[in-house]
């Protein structure tokens, strides 16, 4: 037979694990009958928030909506396009703005309605970001 | 009569009666009144256990669900930190949407939000639960569940008081939550299943 001590130690136990694992267990529901001295149940969310790397080089954001930021991958490199004054703006890191190939943009062939003539302080920039 | 005779006697005459009285009524009328009556009686008892329900997102009526929802906000490359609001997926109502609701019938019920921080890429960048919006409409109950403001690192509760009579609370509600997007932010993904700081967790405690 089971001394008494140790019995105790086994009642005992047996009721802290019941008090213990509910509130530990935690669920999209949960449902809960005999606690003491006050019922509890917890349930819970999980939130994502995906970002990309973006660079972005233009006028004042809402200013034209032709310079939108532009989604970038690690190690490469993007050409955009600039007008003067101008916003730069990424959140990957230290932009490497190279003025290497800056220069002119040869104005549209007459005839293409589709092309935008611009103004001929436009300029192509290459940027990198790590 | 021996001592153990006399214990014995005595506890078969308690056991008699205690039978006696578990027995059904019945009553027996004879006589020569008009009308002969004759009455039993029954009793009847419902027990209703004490309990407390809470579900958020995918839940079974009334019983434990093991399912955690993961509401996804994808930032378009143009809108980063432009202030457009991001809607999610996901949800057991999709769309950055879910379901609810608190149940239980012995008194006020305090009904918690707790986060263990800002969500974060696991970069050393974070995002702001004050980033997080949340909009509470109308689901099955008249007074729509109100959600506990979430806070970075921090636990917040609001009482939900009975919604009939003096113990029974009964709310439910849709949240449709959406990220506010206000500031530009280094890439990566923040939060996520049970992981960076992305797990939100409510409970309620009730007397």
């Amino acid at each position: 037979m089971m001394r008494w001590p140790i019995a105790a130690a086994v009642v005992l136990g047996a009721a802290l694990a019941s008090a213990i694992a509910p509130l530990g267990a935690l669920a999209g529901s949960r449902f809960e009958t005999t606690p003491t001295p006050s019922a509890e149940a917890a349930a819970s969310l999980d939130f994502s928030i995906v970002v990309p790397k973006i660079v972005y080089l233009g006028p004042l954001r809402g200013d034209d909506d032709r310079d939108a930021a532009r989604p970038f991958a690690s190690g490469k490199s993007v050409r955009l396009k600039v007008r003067e004054p101008y916003t730069a703006i990424t959140n990957g890191g230290t932009i490497a703005f190279s003025a290497a190939e800056q220069g002119q943009i040869r104005p549209p062939e007459t005839g293409d309605a589709n092309v935008r003539r611009e103004p001929p302080t436009n300029r192509v920039y290459v940027v990198a970001i790590p | 009569m021996s001592k153990n005779l006399k214990l014995a006697v005595i506890m078969f005459a308690a056991a008699s009666t205690i039978s006696t009285e578990a027995h059904a009524e019945s009553r027996f009328v004879t006589g020569t009144a008009s009308p002969l009556t004759a009455t039993a009686n029954l009793d009847f008892t419902v027990t209703i256990p004490r309990f407390v329900y809470v579900r958020i997102g995918t839940g079974t009526d009334r019983a434990n669900n093991t399912t955690v929802d993961n509401l996804v906000f994808n930032v378009p490359a143009a809108n980063v930190g432009d202030g457009t609001s991001i809607a999610g997926t996901g949800g057991d109502l999709t769309g950055g949407q879910v379901t609810a609701r608190v149940l239980g019938n012995n008194g006020t019920i305090a009904f918690s939000s707790t986060t263990l921080g800002p969500l974060n890429n696991g970069a050393g960048d974070t995002i702001s639960w004050s980033q997080m919006n949340v909009a509470v409409t109308a689901n099955t109950t008249a007074t729509a569940l109100a959600h506990p403001t979430l806070v970075d690192a921090a636990t917040t509760s609001i009482n939900l008081t009975p919604t009939s009579g003096t113990r029974v609370t009964n709310l439910d509600a849709r949240w449709t939550f959406s990220y506010r997007n206000q500031t530009i932010v280094p890439a990566g993904t923040y939060g996520g299943v049970n992981t960076q700081n992305g797990r939100v967790t409510y409970a309620v405690s009730m007397p």
